[in-house]
């Protein structure tokens, strides 16, 4: 999963970006993946704060869930409308 | 299909997934009710791990749905007394159907059926061997070599019995000391020289009827015996010849055709019988290749001429004659006719040949 995510961040054109050094996919609109998730400090359907190891990151939006979380990386689906970092 | 889903009650649940995650539990699907509640879904071994390394003392965890594969897994476990009963029964049954179990010797002779027993039992083949290990060609060779007065013996395995249909040959001296008739005929003289006459002169035999049969002794039937054989073959003829005559005008239509469509005058046949000539080529006259079909129509009729068969009939009876003679082989022709039958057009000439042999044969 890893693998195939880290290919596609590498040859497409949505927006990437570099989170504080971890590498975060965002398919706005629809889902977002960040690669160095530590631990969930909030989360609801409409707000998730995520702990990385240089801070924070907060994802807005609506009827958001996590598709996927383990020790590495973390997949919420959802309406995204926002991400930022602390 | 091949995830648990799972509720989870209580409070601090985001904890509740940072400390799953850290365990190395992997979570999917994981969606939020309400503030104390949480749906979560997950394989059979992270869901093990949940209960082995996580703290589930302060959290209410209740399944809500077991995918296809662990409800199986789970069935087969409290069942497997029955699968394991079932899958035994299965090998059982198919090792059992790799040995013989019956063996059933066909044939009318008791004697023959315990001697053939004891032979297989000889060679091995007894019920319980394994049906690979019978070679069933070499089986039958070897019962033959051993018992030269059988006819033949035939092995065949249906499921697991095998059987073996043994056939007896006819006494040889029954056989080869009478005498038989080698083919249909009246019988006309016999001079028996030893052994019993079975037919008298004037009676009609066929092909095979026993004539002479070997007397008691044991000694060969010895006789010559005389009889009437006929041989027939059929000639056919048409008896009726047809003459064509012109008797009218000639008429010639020409069609030309280009590019797949007919130019001309269409042929209108009135005529009641009629000859046609047709000739086709190609006009080269024009700039592109026109071809042409030139038609030829005579005006004629057939007569029918009658009775004909007697102009041609000794050639026919020869023919006749001919196919018969061809077919004899031996003794003497001592009368020859020919019958005539009439159908319809065809005439048929059947020519006979009566001939005396002799026919007694061992």
């Amino acid at each position: 999963m890893r693998d195939v995510i880290q290919s596609v961040i590498d040859s497409c054109d949505v927006d990437k970006t570099t989170l504080s050094g971890n590498k975060c996919l965002v398919l706005v609109g629809c889902a977002v993946y960040l690669d160095g998730c530590s631990g969930i400090i909030t989360f609801t359907e409409n707000e998730i704060e995520l702990k990385t190891k240089k801070g924070k990151v907060f994802i807005k939006g609506e009827k958001m869930y996590l598709k996927q979380i383990t020790k590495q990386d973390i997949i919420v689906k959802g309406k995204i409308n926002s991400v930022t970092v602390e | 299909m091949f995830y648990y889903k799972v509720k989870i009650e209580g409070l601090n649940l985001d904890r509740f997934i940072t400390n799953c995650v850290k365990n190395g539990i992997i979570l999917k699907n994981v969606r939020k009710k309400d503030r104390k509640t949480l749906i979560v879904s997950l394989n059979y071994t992270n869901l093990k791990k949940l209960f082995a390394k996580v703290d589930t003392k302060c959290y209410n965890i209740t399944l809500l749905k077991k995918g296809l594969i662990p409800l199986f897994r789970e069935n087969i476990i409290k069942r497997c007394g029955i699968f394991a009963g079932l899958t035994l029964g299965i090998i059982a049954v198919l090792f059992l159907s790799q040995i013989y179990w019956r063996v059933d010797i066909n044939c009318d002779n008791t004697l023959i059926i315990q001697n053939m027993s004891n032979q297989l039992i000889d060679a091995g083949i007894s019920p319980g061997v394994k049906i690979s290990n019978v070679n069933l060609d070499e089986l039958e060779v070897l019962l033959l070599n051993n018992n030269p007065e059988l006819a033949s013996v035939s092995l065949h395995r249906e499921g697991v019995v095998l059987k073996v249909d043994v056939y007896e040959a006819l006494p040889k001296d029954e056989k080869q000391y009478n005498l038989y008739s080698s083919a249909n005929a009246i019988i006309t003289k016999i001079v028996v020289i030893n052994g019993q006459q079975m037919v008298n002169e004037g009676d009609i035999v066929k092909k095979g009827d026993l004539l002479v049969q070997a007397s008691s002794d044991g000694k060969k039937a010895v006789a010559v015996i005389f009889g009437k054989v006929y041989i027939t073959a059929d000639e056919e003829f048409n008896k009726y010849t047809y003459n064509v005559e012109n008797t009218g005008e000639e008429i010639e239509f020409i069609n030309l055709e280009f590019a797949g469509f007919t130019f001309g005058k269409k042929k209108e046949i009135t005529f009641k019988e009629y000859e046609q000539v047709v000739t086709e080529g190609y006009i080269t006259k024009f700039l592109l290749p026109v071809k042409y079909k030139k038609t030829l129509i005579k005006e004629s009729e057939i007569n029918i001429v009658e009775n004909v068969f007697s102009d041609y009939e000794d050639i026919i009876k020869q023919n006749a004659y001919d196919k018969a003679f061809s077919l004899y082989d031996s003794g003497k022709i001592i009368d020859t006719w020919y019958n005539i039958k009439e159908r319809g057009d065809i005439i048929t000439v059947t020519a006979v040949l009566e001939i005396e042999k002799i026919i007694s044969e061992d």
